[in-house]
């Protein structure tokens, strides 16, 4: 079958299978290459994820924060009354306060998680936060809370038949909170957990935020208004203590500074370049060495009359070999330690075909760019030097 | 035509570079008659290896001049080269044949670097050319499962199986061999393979 797709002896698959162990060496050092980069891609992108995941719980078009807030939760607040002015600009439907804060949950059993508090009103008209819905009666009662069944550091069903009627009550900053609702989003790199409440509530658990300072504003546009036009309207109407972006806008900024300019994101950054380049070494000496190893006979096949073209094709057929077969189970195995991974750090470690692609065709990719480079010396050299 | 096929005049090769350059062979000139049996003779260290890679096209021409099939080959581009070294059957000293490849592969290798024909009368001849040299049963065997004698058999199937599927061309028809143009094939019952 293969003779019949290359109209030629599949050279490079007899060449390959024609040493079962020194395959499989190759194979093994594939797998690990890509491995390798797999990890560090899956902590990046767990890094990613747990930055934009927060911001993809409230329902707004545009975030209004302090010009000096990078993240939702660093930064100076932003005054209530530059929600009041943003009113004012056409193609604003409504701005909402948003308070966001730390909260230290010391349980029983003396393990601690850190949630990550969101604040609004409750009785706003248009409910910005999905899971809030159901909720939104029962959390204008005095502290109550909707909670993050994916916090890290529970165990496993520790927060199961939360409901409106059987509240799950616990302490933090000297209040009995009561969690009426569940929420689940798990932790990220400077939470274990999420958790959501009102504003009145938010204040009398931290008793040092100002009803009058919230962290952020979220606006709503008029429906079929262009948001982006409306952050243009808003950089214009607000001074420029206020920083305006749109939701995905200011997500896609947070991403940015957190992995370019936060030392978390700058390791793992580096992890992936590390994990390329030593991918990119090891696979260049897996084809380098094949190539040398069969040098004598390539050099045969070019004093036979076999052109530079011919060479090529055996290398890619190996290389395109290789790359295909190293990766099933390099993807195997990565997928086994992103769970593994994933359940020791409660980070969402996850594997996507646009990740997955991606390594393949950098593999495959650097498989033939070996290959192809290591046969260079067989183009310079005369075939009787070679045998 | 009657010019020889391979003419070479005052060839000298060197080996190695700056204090180390050593000569090999100096100034040779031979012609090589068609149809003839030329052998070459001397003691080792003597240049004929030497000599017959740079009349193989398997060497750089540094000094001199080597007419192959009437091409010079001092200068030749690669693809002159490799073209040139489609319409020689060269048969190594080390034998070199693939050690992935079955025999029959082996053969079909020097079928290959033809073209592509049709696969399964490519097959057919790489095993006629074998039956014929004696190693109708080992078709199928790699080469570390051959004696030395087979090894060396199955090198001799592998250079000169060309000229069964070779088309005729101007001068290149080989004197040597029992070869039949109708049929492009080896020549029927009792014939007897070229004498190498």
């Amino acid at each position: 079958m293969l003779t019949r797709l290359f109209g030629r002896l599949p050279i490079g698959w007899l060449q390959l299978s024609h040493n079962r162990t020194r395959l499989l060496a190759a194979l093994a050092g594939v797998a690990f290459a890509n491995v390798l980069v797999f990890v560090q891609l899956g902590i990046l992108g767990a890094l990613n994820g747990t930055i934009t995941a927060p911001y993809a719980l409230f329902k707004a078009d545009i975030l209004l924060s302090s010009s000096d807030a990078n993240t939702l939760t660093d930064g100076s607040n932003v005054a209530r009354v530059r929600g009041y002015e943003a009113l004012s600009v056409p193609g604003v439907a409504r701005a909402t306060p948003l308070w966001v804060a730390n909260l230290d949950w010391l349980r029983e059993d003396g393990t601690t998680s850190t949630l990550q508090t969101f604040a609004l009103d409750p009785a706003q008209p248009d409910k910005l936060i999905p899971p809030l819905n159901a909720a939104a009666r029962a959390l204008q009662l005095e502290d109550t809370v909707l909670i993050d069944t994916a916090t890290r550091g529970l165990r496993a069903g520790h927060l199961d038949g939360i409901a409106d009627g059987t509240p799950y009550r616990f302490e933090a900053n000297n209040r009995t909170l009561s969690a009426v609702g569940t929420l689940s989003m798990g932790g990220g790199f400077s939470a274990d957990g999420t958790l959501i409440t009102s504003d009145q509530t938010f204040f009398r658990l931290f008793s040092n935020r100002s009803p009058s300072a919230p962290s952020h504003i979220l606006i709503t546009v008029v429906d079929g208004v262009d948001p982006t036009v409306v952050v243009d309207r808003l950089r214009d109407a607000l001074p420029d203590t206020v920083k305006v972006d749109t939701l995905m806008g200011a997500a896609d900024a947070d991403q940015r500074y957190q992995t370019t300019e936060r030392p978390t994101g700058i390791i793992f950054g580096f992890g992936v370049l590390i994990g390329v380049l030593v991918g990119i070494v090891i696979v260049y000496q897996i084809l380098s060495t094949d190539v040398a190893d069969h040098l004598r006979e390539y050099a045969t096949f070019k004093a036979m009359g076999y052109g530079q073209s011919f060479f090529m094709g055996i290398v890619f057929e190996e290389a395109i070999i290789l790359a295909l077969l190293g990766f099933i189970p390099g993807i195997a195995i990565s997928l086994a330690l992103y769970v593994g991974l994933s359940s020791a750090t409660g980070l969402p470690i996850a594997m996507d075909a646009a990740t997955a692609l991606a390594v393949f065709v950098g593999t495959l990719v650097a498989c033939s760019v070996s290959g192809a480079v290591a046969t260079r010396r067989l183009a310079r050299a005369d075939p009787a030097d070679l045998f | 035509m009657t010019a020889s096929p391979i003419v070479a005049e005052g060839l000298n090769h060197w080996f190695g570079s700056g204090d180390a350059r050593k000569q090999a062979i100096w100034d040779v000139s031979l012609t090589i008659a068609r149809g003839s049996l030329t052998i070459l003779m001397g003691p080792s260290g003597s240049g004929k290896t030497t000599l017959l890679t740079l009349m193989g096209c398997l060497r750089d021409v540094q000094d001199g001049s080597v007419l192959l099939l009437g091409d010079e080959l001092n200068g030749a581009s690669e693809r002159r080269s490799v073209a040139l070294r489609r319409r020689l059957g060269f048969i190594f000293q080390a034998h070199n044949l693939h050690e992935s490849l079955t025999a029959t592969d082996n053969v079909l290798m020097g079928l290959e670097v033809h073209g592509r024909g049709n696969p399964a009368r490519q097959r057919e001849a790489a095993r006629h050319a074998l039956s014929l040299l004696g190693l109708s049963d080992r078709l199928d065997y790699l080469p570390a499962n051959l004696s030395g004698g087979q090894k060396q058999r199955d090198a001799n199937a592998r250079a000169l199986s060309f000229l069964r599927t070779n088309r005729p061309q101007h001068s290149t028809r080989p004197a040597a061999g029992s070869w039949s143009k109708r049929s492009r094939r080896w020549a029927p019952d009792g014939a007897q393979p070229p004498s190498w």
